[in-house]
């Protein structure tokens, strides 16, 4: 969005301006439902999606405009979604430990642990390998999901996400690093099983 | 160090946080055991791959936003 342009939708929206709502949602409406998408399931993405533009107009004066719209219009999505997904936290999941990997009782590793190809990057084509690495990382408990989520996709600092989630920065930095070593568990047959055609 | 405490302090070296000592004791470990090394590995590509694939370039094309989800948010718009 050009900063003029956005300062004017911004006076726009302040001001009830229909044409305005409608010239920000459809400037926005796609990297808003993107994100969405990574977090819920599609119908509850829209609901989502609709609810922080509900927000968007109820809040725009606390807007300031040191953030960019768009960035703040993500922030209140973002936070749609993680308010979505603790309500649906109560589903029975697997825990993170049986995906973590297993040590002898003398700190060594209790299995040896095989290279990843340099070709892990392109197993399966493009689209499928965006969809396997969705699935596993929705099968991540939510708690953990939501921390990879946001510090590794979203790029939010360790402090944003400890905001975001209303825990401590040192418990964002354990759930990440169980997160990504359960997802590492889960990718792993996939990459070394599709390597071998490569 | 052991393989378990490799894995505990490998976020911070992964992060460049590990103090001089532990990133010594950290790389002598790697030294002496390829299986930490291929772990390490593995964690940084899952990383990548991560946020390759997440990086969706269809993700975001307008055609990809049901025209009733524009509708009903329009028609939703606050008085």
């Amino acid at each position: 969005m050009e900063e003029n342009l956005e300062a004017q939708w911004v006076a726009g929206l302040r001001a009830g301006d229909s044409d305005s709502y409608r010239l920000v949602v459809e400037a926005t409406i796609g990297k808003l439902l993107a994100v969405a998408r990574r977090y819920l399931a599609e119908d509850d993405a829209c609901d989502a999606v609709q609810d922080t533009y509900i927000k968007m107009h109820e809040s725009i004066d606390r807007f300031r405009e040191e953030a960019a719209l768009h960035t703040w219009l993500q922030r209140i999505l973002v936070n749609e979604c993680l308010q979505r997904l603790r309500k649906q936290k109560s589903r029975k999941e697997t825990s993170i430990e049986e995906m973590l990997p297993d040590f002898l009782e003398d700190g060594h590793r209790a299995n040896l642990q095989e290279p990843w190809p340099e070709s892990y990057g392109k197993v399966l084509n493009r689209e499928r390998r965006c969809e396997c690495v969705m699935e596993n990382l929705n099968q991540l408990p939510v708690t953990y999901r939501s921390v990879i989520l946001l510090r590794d996709i979203e790029g939010y600092s360790g402090q944003e996400t400890a905001d975001l989630l209303d825990i401590s920065i040192a418990a964002v930095k354990v759930r990440l690093h169980r997160a990504r070593q359960a997802l590492r568990e889960l990718l792993e047959p996939v990459i070394l099983e599709n390597t071998v055609d490569l | 160090m052991t393989c378990n405490e490799f894995i505990d302090f490998l976020i911070d070296y992964y992060e460049g946080n590990l103090s001089e000592e532990r990133r010594r004791l950290f790389e002598e470990h790697m030294g002496v055991c390829p299986d930490c090394v291929a772990y390490l590995d593995s964690y940084k590509k899952t990383i990548n791959l991560v946020q390759e694939s997440m990086a969706n370039p269809n993700a975001e094309l307008d055609d990809d936003v049901p025209h009733e989800l524009v509708m009903a948010i329009l028609a939703a718009k606050p008085k």
